[in-house]
């Protein structure tokens, strides 16, 4: 009886406690969104479904576009970088993904390169899904989206300027 | 209750733990690639943008970098939400 009870416990420990932080991924999120989203859906009437996709897809493309031309930005910053540290014959220290020394501009106009072109890959797989309340307060719901994307966008478009601003000072 | 029998049981319960995480990630899969695939309908509309893709030279030994660095300049998306908006009032 003590050895089942035993069991048991760590069973509840070891095996359960982890189990509940390990299953939650973002595709987890996503995927919950979408269904709640869709289960909404289900009481709208069919002219405001088709609407609704039609805006969803044209949310999706803004994003897109938008992200497409940071991330141009992101490679002729990259560029620059790259052609500054040839002709200076610049021999960068190899990153161990831990330590930085942001005190050596070269190091430094890396790492927030690197930071803001991470930022636009991440804001460009992001999925915008409605927030449903109701079918009287659709247009709100979707204007709400689109000022999320907006929100975001602002966000991205920062980090780009920072990174924009380190590598402008480093070849001037 | 003595040191080997709690050794036994963690390792049974660290093992157990392992298997179902591997097999419920097994399982899962198939779900995520599903909420991979896009669902969305294509627009019949092409989205108007006023905001054109901007295009430069490549860089090489030739270039200027600090001229080359001050063309960056952050294009200004607030048209594309104000038409996007503003085709939201027109639709519903």
């Amino acid at each position: 009886m003590k050895i089942l009870l035993t069991i048991f416990i760590g069973v509840l420990i070891f095996v359960i406690s982890p189990l509940t932080f390990a299953r939650t991924t973002p595709e987890d999120i996503i995927q919950e969104r979408r269904q709640s989203y869709e289960q909404k859906l289900k009481n709208y009437s069919s002219e405001s479904q088709v609407k609704l996709s039609e805006f969803e897809s044209k949310i999706a493309k803004l994003n897109k576009l938008q992200t497409d031309i940071l991330n141009q930005e992101m490679e002729r910053q990259s560029e620059l970088l790259e052609e500054y540290i040839s002709r200076n014959n610049i021999e960068e220290r190899q990153a161990d993904g831990i330590s930085r020394n942001l005190q050596d501009p070269v190091e430094n106009a890396r790492y927030w390169i690197t930071y803001a072109h991470e930022a636009v890959a991440y804001q460009a797989a992001e999925q915008y899904i409605f927030n449903l309340s109701s079918q009287a307060n659709i247009k709100g719901d979707v204007k709400a989206q689109i000022n999320e994307l907006n929100a975001d966008m602002n966000i991205l478009i920062g980090k780009v300027e920072k990174s924009r601003k380190i590598i402008q000072g480093l070849v001037s | 209750m003595n040191l080997r029998l709690i050794i036994i049981v963690i390792f049974i319960s660290v093992a157990a733990g392992i298997g179902i995480f591997f097999f419920s990630n097994q399982k899962s899969k198939p779900a995520e690639q599903a909420s991979q695939t896009p669902t969305t309908n294509t627009a019949k509309k092409q989205l108007p943008s006023t905001t054109p893709l901007p295009t430069h030279p490549p860089i090489n030994k030739n270039s200027n970098l600090g001229d080359e660095a001050t063309k960056l300049t952050t294009p200004d998306f607030s048209n594309d939400y104000e038409s996007l908006k503003k085709e939201v009032d027109g639709s519903f």
